[in-house]
């Protein structure tokens, strides 16, 4: 109907919204408002089909319950504040509390009214699929391991998670696990109760924990120095990112600025415009609100704006797709920035070019000069500009940077970034 | 100035309500409340509140 009205009109459809529950217009959770937002109707039209089908058998009342279940808030993927976590992880104790009452209600009363097979496989199963569950939706989580660490291309890098935090997070982890293994295993002894094999399990049950005891005794300690040691390793790699982010920032912006005002140091106008600039530029990046452009083919236009008004050189950009920027393309762009300004610096005044293309399985940059090129084998270890501002930083962030140059034949930047790291 | 519902009240009054009602048939003698189905009640009635609950604070 929605799709034949569309043709109906003849205009364009824009693009669906992402089914969301709609907090902001929301009389209870936001279910209709969020399902007319997603389908495009009155949302009117909605909550009356629901109270429809909550008057015939209170079908309604149900479908609304699991969509709320289901269907996350329409800010759900922002990073919540550390007394939203809270108040989450509560709810969702709840949410879980609730809908293990409303199963063991539901098999009471199946038990009651004799529509049951027996207690050893409805209890076993009921246990397993719990505790199962649990296992199973925690090995999804990602572990504090494995959890990224942040991305501080534009802004103040954020310091890296404390020791304690870490510490919670792992301990939320294991006891999560603990439930959930002692669901099974609670499922296994139940189930061995209920068909009177529990005697005859007893002896080698009894034997396995002695042996698992022993064996716990023994590797504790290692397993709790591994941990210990793989924190520390993971809080040592923050660390050493953050460090390498800030400093290839302070290279691509002060050093940079630095050598333009060496290089103009008659013109006492133009190095007080450069340190305005860079200040605002620092400030800006202070702040957090470092470059005021969320799409790529914008942000490489302003920077290849930014590098002719300094270096004076022209530079060309080309643009095919379009992307809106994240932490990693946001690094890409960086990493841009660092070549071009190389390519005006040593290109020895010829025309920059930029080729940007944004396809649906990988972002590619590429910066061209015609300058006398130079031997990338050749570059001192001391220059932090190709090594950590655009290689550094690409393979930081999950890609990749190849430089094509030889002496007198130009040089070439190729930066490729692949959709997942 | 739109009023918003208190969803964990409503469950839970409407659940005390319907509670009532089956306590107050059982007093009667319209029918017999043995352990056997006031437990699944009892379970539906909390885990309704609970699952409230927590939908409204998560949101």
């Amino acid at each position: 109907m929605i799709g034949a009205d569309m043709a109906a009109t003849g205009t364009a459809s824009p693009p669906r919204e992402p089914l969301r529950r709609d907090r902001e217009h929301k009389y209870i959770a936001g279910v209709c408002s969020g399902l007319g937002r997603h389908l495009g109707v009155d949302p009117l039209v909605v909550r009356i089909a629901f109270v429809a089908a909550a008057a015939a058998g209170g079908i309604g009342l149900l479908l609304y319950a699991a969509v709320w279940v289901l269907i996350p808030a329409d800010d759900a993927g922002a990073a919540p504040a550390p007394e939203q976590r809270t108040r989450r992880g509560r709810a969702a104790i709840e949410v879980a509390l609730g809908v293990g009452l409303l199963t063991l209600s539901v098999l009471l009363t199946m038990r009651a009214l004799g529509l049951w097979f027996s207690d050893a496989i409805v209890w076993t199963v009921a246990l397993l699929a719990a505790g199962g569950g649990l296992l199973w939706r925690q090995s999804l989580r990602p572990t504090p391991a494995e959890v990224s660490p942040p991305a501080p291309t534009v802004g103040l890098p954020e310091p890296p998670p404390a020791p304690e935090e870490l510490r919670r997070e792992r301990n939320r982890v294991l006891s999560r696990n603990g439930i959930g293994i002692a669901l099974v295993i609670g499922a296994g002894v139940f189930f061995l109760y209920a068909t009177g094999s529990l005697s005859a399990a007893r002896d080698a049950v009894l034997a396995a924990l002695v042996v698992a005891v022993v064996l716990g005794i023994i590797f504790a300690p290692w397993v709790v120095r591994l941990m210990r040691s793989r924190d520390a390793e993971r809080e040592e790699r923050i660390r050493s990112q953050a460090r390498a982010e800030m400093g290839a920032h302070l290279h691509d912006s002060v050093l940079q600025t630095l050598a333009l005002v060496q290089k103009r140091a008659d013109d006492p106008r133009a190095v007080a415009a450069l340190a305005r600039t860079q200040e605002r530029e620092l400030r800006a990046w202070l702040a957090g609100r470092e470059g005021g452009h969320d799409r790529l083919a914008a942000a490489l236009e302003s920077l290849a704006g930014e590098i002719e008004r300094a270096h004076g050189v022209p530079v060309e950009v080309v643009v095919v797709g379009d992307r809106e920027l994240d932490s990693r393309s946001e690094a890409l762009v960086a990493a841009a920035r660092e070549a071009m300004v190389n390519a005006a610096k040593f290109g020895g005044g010829s025309t920059v070019d930029v080729y940007a293309e944004a396809g649906d399985g990988e972002l590619q940059v590429f910066v061209r000069d015609r300058g006398p090129g130079f031997d990338p084998a050749a570059v001192p270890g001391d220059r932090r500009g190709v090594r950590e501002s655009i290689v550094g930083r690409m393979s930081r962030h999950g890609g990749r940077a190849t430089i094509h140059s030889a002496p007198g034949a130009g040089t070439e930047v190729e930066l490729t970034l692949p959709q997942t790291p | 100035m739109s009023r918003r519902l208190d969803v964990p009240s409503l469950v839970a009054g409407l659940g005390l309500i319907a509670f009532g009602a089956v306590l107050l048939a059982d007093a009667v003698g319209a029918i017999d409340l043995s352990f056997a189905a006031l437990a699944p009640l009892a379970c539906f009635l909390v885990g309704n509140v609970l699952l409230a609950m927590g939908l409204s604070r998560r949101d």
